[in-house]
């Protein structure tokens, strides 16, 4: 059923697919309902394996006494309708797409990613502020861009701009640190204890 | 280099998911168009969350519009006008002789807040976007402005369709007079963010509301303190006052907002004390980058003496600036202490309400 989304009473069909947003006849609120025709459509019944009445036929690997459907395209198993999981097309048993979930092979169940780029870039470039922890930061930077080059980026944002650019920094903060070492060395050489040259 | 057989398309809007402790660093949302699939991305420090909404499962985007904007346009108008109002007043009487730092600083404080406003108008009204499937109503935080929001309906709409073919005027008189199948309420498919397990507003336990009237009568009394100080510059405890005070609202608006991430609490109330705890972080920055540029500054007139007795206040600059905190700490604290008020008053008339037996039914034990 349609229902507002403010105050959740019903609506009648003039508010569907109204381009213009139209007051709630409840609660006044202004309001654009675009439907498709999934809205009305009945929910899927769930299918219950079919229990082996002929000899010889094909069992479930799971349940043994249930005929077999569709054999599992990860791992060959043959599979009841109960067990016989479609995703997106692809028969799968349960125990694989659990396996695929939590190894992230299966790409349409990944649903979180660490940008590492971005890491490597904060770590770069975030202590410039104030400099002195780019001791640290510096390598831990160059530490990731190496570690994790291969790792995979964003869904969606393409490109290894960001690890380039973090490395380039850290590079450059790594030099400017050996750079300080070595005058603050040369001058402790240069200049004897307890007065000028 | 892609790990992906396809490239997602971007839809237009972004928008801010902001839950709890994450104001901070809210989440970014974003909306993405793959071949069969709608990817909402929310990025979340250095992590990105995704949701998949299949075209052949979503039901229906809605959107109803909210007074986001209006609220936000009076905020920075009030401010603009503060700012241009204090920094004109200090301009025209206090500088001896006439300077036009004061009209200066105000016309850049205020034009920020001005071009903020004038942002905020040209991208029109807003609005909280849903979409609907068979097992959950996902917020849309990207697509915030109606006109945002069309537009992305009008690329969705054609891509939907393309999979579950058109809906006509009649399928939706005959799919509104059937008989609504046994559905679960909005209440038990409405899904927690996957990022962060934690239930609804409507479900958490309502807060007393006294630790944020506490939060607004300590930044009253700093204001207060701030306005005393400016009508007796010779006040020398000033120090020992504020800094006690504005630690004290950083402290409580950090357990306020902590609070109201356990407990429900009004809506507006709940963003003046996020907005107050951010308020009071720049404040302390400020004090501390200006700090360190005055000391330098010292050092760098006066060689080789310590810089340990500067009275910020014989600054100028800082005595405007300090001015200005004061003003908007007092119109924060005020509507936050009204606010505030507003909702313990109307709890308590809600939980006596709750409490009092109703009036035609008898009481049940015996009388005496």
């Amino acid at each position: 059923m349609l229902a507002c989304p403010r105050c959740q009473s019903p609506l009648p069909e003039a508010y569907c697919n109204n381009p213009l947003l139209l007051p709630c006849p409840a609660c006044h609120t202004p309001i654009r309902t675009q439907v498709f025709p999934a809205c009305f459509a009945p929910p899927a019944e769930g299918k219950a394996g079919e229990t082996i009445l002929v000899e010889g036929e094909s069992g479930c690997f799971y349940h043994p006494a249930k005929r077999a459907v569709a054999a599992c395209e990860s791992c060959g198993r043959f599979l009841c309708a109960l067990c016989d999981l479609d995703l997106n097309g692809e028969h799968i048993c349960p125990a694989c797409l659990e396996t695929g979930r939590r190894k992230g092979k299966l790409k349409q169940l990944e649903n979180r990613r660490v940008l590492y780029d971005a890491v490597a870039l904060s770590l770069a470039t975030l202590p410039l502020l104030f400099f002195w922890p780019t001791i640290i930061t510096a390598p831990c930077a160059l530490y990731v861009v190496v570690r994790r080059w291969n790792a995979p980026a964003s869904l969606v944002r393409r490109g290894k701009w960001r690890m380039v650019l973090a490395a380039i920094l850290a590079i450059l903060e790594i030099a400017a640190w050996i750079a300080v070492v070595y005058f603050i060395w040369i001058a402790r050489t240069l200049i004897p204890k307890g007065g000028h040259r | 280099m892609s790990d992906l057989p396809f490239k997602y398309r971007r839809l237009p809007g972004r928008g801010l998911r902001n839950r709890g402790l994450q104001f901070f660093a809210p989440g970014r949302c974003s909306l993405w168009v793959g071949p069969d699939h709608l990817l909402s991305v929310t990025r979340i420090w250095m992590n990105e969350d995704y949701k998949r909404f299949y075209f052949r499962d979503i039901q229906a985007i809605t959107l109803d519009k909210n007074n986001s904007a209006p609220l936000r346009n009076w905020i920075l108008g009030t401010f603009a006008f503060i700012s241009f109002a204090l920094f004109g007043v200090i301009g025209t009487h206090s500088a001896r002789p006439w300077s036009p730092a004061p009209f200066i600083a105000g016309a850049i404080i205020g034009g920020v807040f001005m071009v903020l406003l004038l942002v905020n108008l040209l991208r029109g009204p807003t609005c909280n976007c849903k979409l609907r499937t068979a097992v959950q109503i996902e917020e849309l935080p990207s697509l915030g402005r109606i006109r945002v929001a069309g537009k992305a309906i009008a690329i969705l709409k054609p891509l939907i369709e393309a999979v579950q073919g058109e809906i006509s005027p009649q399928d939706i008189v005959s799919g509104i007079a059937q008989p609504a199948a046994p559905r679960r309420t909005l209440l038990e498919t409405q899904k927690p963010f996957a990022a962060t397990a934690q239930p609804p507003p409507h479900l958490l336990p309502p807060a007393t509301g006294g630790l944020h009237a506490a939060l607004y009568a300590v930044v009253l009394m700093d204001s207060a303190a701030g306005f005393f100080k400016h009508l007796y510059p010779a006040w020398h405890s000033y120090l020992l006052v504020s800094c006690p005070l504005l630690i004290a609202v950083c402290g409580l608006s950090f357990a306020a907002v902590i609070r109201q991430r356990r407990h429900a609490i009004s809506k507006s109330v709940a963003r003046l004390t996020n907005g107050t705890l951010w308020g009071v972080i720049a404040i302390m920055m400020v004090l501390f980058v200006y700090g360190i540029i005055a000391r330098t500054l010292y050092l760098m007139q006066h060689p080789g003496r310590m810089p340990t007795h500067i009275d910020f206040y014989l600054m100028p600059w800082f005595r405007q600036l300090s001015l200005y905190t004061d003003c908007v700490e007092a119109a924060v604290g005020f509507a936050g202490l009204g606010l505030t008020l507003l909702w313990m008053s109307g709890r308590r008339i809600s939980s006596t309400a709750s409490a009092a037996p109703p009036a035609s039914t008898p009481p049940a034990g015996p009388q005496p």
